[in-house]
């Protein structure tokens, strides 16, 4: 079983509807993948395809009329005292421990920076309020305490309060060993101090000034990392980005991407980048899962995938990628549209524009099967 | 200093309202109306009605006649009110302002405390029975002739509860003046002068009584104006992107609601705070005239009925400043509220 | 539009059944106008220069008159355009001719003479095989998609109770006030001095007379009946003093709006002072100038104190409205500002304001009863809510009945006007329909 528990977080046979007026919408019809520790997995698909249901779905923030139907989503934290690894199923957990989770040890940055900060409340109340609700910071209060008096002995103090705040400043250190819990007042400044580091680690200039600010005194780019640094506060064992670099420009995106990237390194979270964009999958993830209406057809590393795809969507998909070195007066495009997901394609979902389709595909749906060693895909013809 | 300039300009914005106000005012008593009636009746000998129109400048063109009406009001002059033994119209409304002023005051205070949590228990548990309940009822609240209401409170919680010999209500007045006569005004609010000036707890309980019915009789309607506001803005609220944000942190729906959404369903809401107060005193007009309330609305009808002009120009005048300034305050409190909003 | 091309090869080449057609809408619309134009001369020459003596009904008529001159013009437009052959003429005759005949059916025998023709129009639409097939096909499938919407309406209706009841409220009072006279025991002004405070549900003194089911006031008049004759009043008040409202402030809103510059700045700060006073007081004071004391004149001082609410809410509407695509469009075709307005901005604006509208109702109804009430109204005696809620105070401890029945009229019927109100922006507001 060493292979499932490297996963740090496995979907299995996911399924979420949403019931309209219209009719219901199948949206999710079996999602399978899993995302392994340190690792940053890429989820790609096109529009509608249910990449960000499934985000939505794994910490269970699907609001009516949508309603998570069947699945499992596994969770495996490690025990950070006994070193044995714990597993969890989102699904069954109670609505108490599932807001423990969330934000705490699996967090979500969104696609809109424009619109997901709340405008009423500064950045750093913001961020302090998940660091309040989910971290224990009575060490930090000791902390904190501790760097203010020696901001006292900065200055010119005479000699016998000298030794005075020397004495405070080893009684403190003493505490340190076991920190008492702090109360309210000093725990929200603790946040906020945390708060301010978070922006620091983000590489915003001015931090202390930031984290006074509203979001709409901040630039796009700014608040996403305003936001990223939310996400990140209560050193998540997952970071789920759900198109978080889509709303930004070219060049801020690849800032933030890069961000990513290096903070992986400094917390260990592992990463789910969630994009319609194959150029951010090649360049950040080192596995990717592809979507199409509602399932996992592919699944494999990403140097795989772009060398040899198997499922002729994911085929389509890279032909339809621009490249630098080739000239085309037309992108090659798949035929057909998304389909409807009140009345989707029997079978496999993708039959009715794939060329390579038979009679089976009509009528069975395919299983995700791993047809070579590391590569997972959902396709009775897959291509050779 | 930023927030000085942003009152500053606000005044400067309500001059020409005031302004606009005055002049139709004026329009409405000086041309359509007959303001000669006033000074002019069949006792009146023929040969003083020249000098009337020669004092009072009815024989100047209407323009002049119009700068004369402004800067008598300017200047304090709002006439003469005949309905209330020809006392100066000011001198009326400063004694009769802290009645009105009061039972609004405390009316508000009831339909904000009431309104907001029953428009955010509306707004969260929508489409429920709690939902439908608050919805026919705020409804019911702005459907409500007032007037009505207010006597069908009486004849329940006063006569009726009399006539079965149980603890009632007052029906009307500010205290009851069988028992405590000889208690005078000093600021004019009952509930301040009782603790304060007279020291009297007695009279303060019953002040206290008398305010139940006129405040919860005129709270209803602003009462049911803020629920449906807040009801709204909430729904809007809750479908925002920040409330997804907010439930991502793990944090519990009770501070999502109360300390998220809130905060920023109250901008909009607070807007429709204070343009209720506008209604609240229109409706303070029939409040107070059902429950023998001495204050401005009263004395209007009574003007009304009298033909009194002047009385009535002045009642609309006040009101129009007083909604003015109500407006202003919201403005002030808006921008506490929403940080996107700068003063200046 | 590609269908439209087909039928129209298809179409038969005989063009005397367009014809008929065409005459027919073409009379339609000259009585229309004829009649428009003889009933509001009239009513102007009454109002304004006191100098025709005409008979009641034609001040009675007086807003039917404004709308016929409007619909027969509008005729006149389509029976061109359908001698033409556009297609657009045939679907919106079919609609002009429902609405002439709706309101040519509320002026009594003379209107059902004027709908005759009216009537023949819209059979001439369906009964000439040519003319039907020409549009008929096209309409159906015009109609489709507004089919499927109108369904998921009528299924967004159906989940809220409340608003079922308002609108069942609603019709039935409208139909009792009209029916006032045929099943009303006793007459709007009818006193039995004998009969005088007499609780629900008591017969009356002399056995001839039926049963007082909801008691008489202090002067015998039997409430039940009072009520129903005072809703012909008080109904038709709200109804006229928002439509007056709506059309006023619609127009000064839309040109505002549209136009800004000087003109925006100028009708925004007449409609700051109108927000300044308090409705009811304002009324009040207009009521007070205007002299004399009655519905007519509430009506004149409501009309006064609500159109700036509809310039306020139509102005903001069209400005984000005039930035729009659709309007840019029809600029570069070439259609004039007028027509802009008039077909593309204001039709799109048209939600809010009957949602706004359709409450409003409610609360003119409240305050003109209030002013009533307070002693602006007509002279004791007359069968308005208000009024007799002012005359049953006088002997509330004995006839508490006669307070509590005008008010639960106006309570209900207001209540009605915000359910429906409140139902329809629910229903129609895109940003709360698919959820």
């Amino acid at each position: 079983m060493a292979d499932s528990d490297e996963r740090v977080l496995e979907v299995k046979g996911l399924v979420t509807n949403f019931y309209t007026y219209e009719g219901t919408v199948l949206a999710l019809d079996g999602v399978d993948l899993f995302l392994r520790r340190g690792d940053t997995m890429g989820v790609v698909g096109e529009t509608g395809c249910g990449k960000s249901v499934t985000a939505r779905s794994i910490l269970r923030l699907v609001e009516p009329p949508g309603r998570i139907e069947e699945g499992e989503i596994l969770f495996r934290q490690i025990d950070p005292e006994s070193g044995e690894i714990e597993t969890v199923d989102l699904l069954k957990l109670s609505a108490e421990e599932i807001l423990k989770t969330r934000g705490g040890k699996i967090a979500i940055v969104f696609q809109d920076p424009a619109t997901y900060p709340n405008p009423v409340f500064r950045i750093g109340d913001q961020i302090a309020e998940v660091v309040l609700l989910h971290q224990d910071l009575s060490s930090d209060v000791i902390e904190m305490k501790i760097e203010e008096l020696q901001d006292k002995l900065t200055q010119d103090v005479p000699a016998e309060k000298r030794s005075q705040i020397e004495e405070k400043i080893d009684y403190y250190s003493l505490m340190l060993q076991e920190p008492p819990p702090p109360d309210d007042k000093d725990a929200k400044k603790a946040a906020l101090r945390r708060a301010t580091q978070m922006l620091e680690m983000v590489r915003m200039p001015a931090p202390a000034t930031i984290a006074t600010q509203y979001p709409h005194e901040l630039s796009g780019g700014m608040r996403q990392r305003a936001l990223i640094a939310m996400a990140l506060a209560c050193n998540p064992a997952i970071l789920i980005c759900d198109e978080a670099t889509t709303a930004l420009d070219v060049t801020v995106q690849a800032q933030v991407l890069n961000l990513l990237n290096q903070l992986k390194k400094e917390i260990g979270t592992s990463i789910m980048i969630i994009t319609h964009d194959m150029g951010v999958v090649a360049e950040t993830c080192n596995w990717v899962n592809v979507m199409y209406a509602g399932t996992t057809v592919e699944s494999c590393a990403t140097e795989e995938l772009f060398a040899t795809p198997l499922h002729p969507y994911t085929a389509g998909l890279l032909t339809a990628v621009p490249k630098l070195h080739e000239t085309k007066d037309r992108l090659p495009q798949i035929l057909g549209t998304v389909p409807n997901l009140i009345t989707p394609p029997t079978g496999c979902r993708f039959h009715p524009r794939c060329e390579y389709a038979t009679s089976i595909c009509k009528t069975e749906k395919p299983k995700l099967e791993e047809l070579r060693p590391g590569h997972w895909v959902a396709c009775f013809n897959p291509l050779e | 200093m930023k927030l000085r300039d942003f009152i500053l300009r606000r005044v400067l914005l309500a001059i020409p309202v005031v302004f606009g106000v005055l002049t139709i005012t004026w329009f409405l008593a000086y041309v359509i109306g007959n303001p000669v009636a006033l000074y002019i009746n069949e006792n009146t000998p023929a040969a003083a009605i020249p000098a009337i129109y020669e004092a009072h400048g009815f024989n100047e063109p209407l323009h002049i006649q119009y700068f004369l009406y402004i800067s008598n009001l300017l200047q304090g002059d709002w006439g003469i009110s005949a309905s209330t033994s020809f006392r100066p119209v000011l001198e009326v409304i400063a004694q009769k302002f802290p009645a009105t002023i009061e039972l609004s005051i405390i009316a508000m205070i009831f339909a904000i405390l009431a309104g907001i949590p029953l428009g955010i228990i509306s707004a969260t548990k929508k489409d429920q029975m709690v939902d439908h309940v608050t919805r026919l009822f705020s409804l019911a609240g702005v459907s409500m002739p007032i007037f009505w209401f207010a006597l069908m409170l009486k004849y329940v919680l006063f006569y009726q509860l009399t006539i079965m010999g149980l603890p009632h209500l007052p029906p009307g007045e500010r205290y009851s003046l069988i028992n405590f006569r000889s208690f005078e005004y000093t600021t004019g609010f009952i509930l301040v002068d009782s603790l304060l000036f007279a020291g009297d707890l007695r009279l303060f309980i019953d002040g206290v009584l008398h305010l139940i019915m006129p405040a919860f009789c005129l709270g209803y309607l602003t009462l049911a104006i803020i629920t449906r506001m807040m009801r709204s803005s909430m729904l809007e609220v809750l479908k925002e992107d920040y409330i997804t944000l907010a439930r991502s942190k793990g944090l519990t729906e009770r501070i999502v609601v109360y300390r998220h959404a809130l905060r920023n369903a109250m901008i909009p809401t607070v807007t429709v705070i204070g343009l209720a107060f506008g209604a609240l005193i229109t409706g303070a007009v029939l409040t107070e005239t059902i429950f023998n309330w001495p204050g401005l609305g009263r004395w209007a009808v009574r003007a009304i009925f009298f033909s009194d002009l002047a009385a009535i120009n002045g009642f609309t005048l006040l009101v129009a400043l007083v909604f003015v300034s109500a407006n202003l305050i919201v403005d002030l409190v808006y921008g506490t509220l929403d940080p996107r909003i700068r003063f200046g | 539009m590609e269908t439209t091309i087909d039928n129209a090869e298809n179409a038969p080449q005989d063009s005397s059944q367009f014809n008929f057609l065409y005459i027919s809408l073409l009379f339609a619309a000259i009585i229309g106008i004829v009649f428009g134009i003889a009933i509001t001369g009239a009513n102007i020459g009454v109002a304004i220069l006191n100098i025709v003596d005409a008979p009641e009904f034609i001040s009675e008529w007086g807003l039917q008159g404004l709308i016929s001159l409007v619909l027969g013009y509008i005729t006149y437009r389509m029976a061109k355009a359908v001698k033409n052959k556009e297609m657009w003429a045939f679907s919106s005759s079919l609609y002009i001719n429902i609405i002439a005949i709706v309101v040519y059916l509320t002026m009594g025998w003379p209107g059902i003479a004027l709908a005759a023709l009216s009537i023949l129009s819209v059979m001439l639409l369906f009964l000439l095989s040519g003319v039907n097939q020409y549009w008929y096909p096209n309409f159906q499938e015009d109609m489709k998609p507004r089919i499927k919407e109108t369904r998921y309406s009528i299924f967004l209706l159906r989940k809220s109770p409340l608003v079922v009841g308002g609108i069942i409220v609603l019709v039935a009072f409208v139909a009792l006030a009209f029916l006032a006279p045929v099943f009303a025991p006793y007459g709007p002004e009818q006193r039995i001095w004998a009969d005088s405070n007499l609780p629900p549900g008591s017969a009356s003194t002399d056995p001839e007379l039926p049963v007082h089911y909801w008691g008489t006031d202090d002067s015998g008049g039997d409430i039940f009946s009072r009520i129903f004759y005072g809703a012909q009043i008080d109904l038709r008040i709200s109804v006229m003093v928002v439509l007056v409202a709506v059309t006023v402030g619609t127009a000064i809103g839309a040109v505002a709006g549209y136009y800004g510059g000087k003109i925006d700045e100028l009708v925004m700060r007449v409609t700051d002072v109108f927000f300044a006073f308090p409705g009811l007081v304002l009324a009040m004071a207009i009521v007070m100038a205007l002299g004399e004391r009655s519905m007519d004149n509430i009506s004149v001082a409501l009309m006064i104190t609500w159109w700036p609410s509809y310039a306020r809410l139509v102005r903001g509407q069209v400005l984000t409205e005039r930035e729009k695509l659709y309007v840019e469009a029809a600029r570069s075709v070439g259609a004039s500002d007028g027509r802009i307005l008039l077909f593309h901005v204001i039709p799109n604006t048209i939600q809010p304001i009957i949602v706004q509208a359709t409450m409003d109702t409610g609360s003119v109804l409240l305050v003109a009863a209030g002013l009533a009430f307070i002693g602006f109204g007509p002279p004791a005696g007359i069968a308005e809510w208000g009024l007799m809620i002012a005359i049953g105070q006088n002997y509330f401890t004995i006839a508490p009945w006669a307070v509590f029945f005008p008010g639960m009229a106006i309570l209900v019927v207001a209540l009605s006007f915000n359910l429906v109100g409140d139902g329809i922006r629910d229903i129609m507001d895109p940003k709360l329909r698919r959820r």
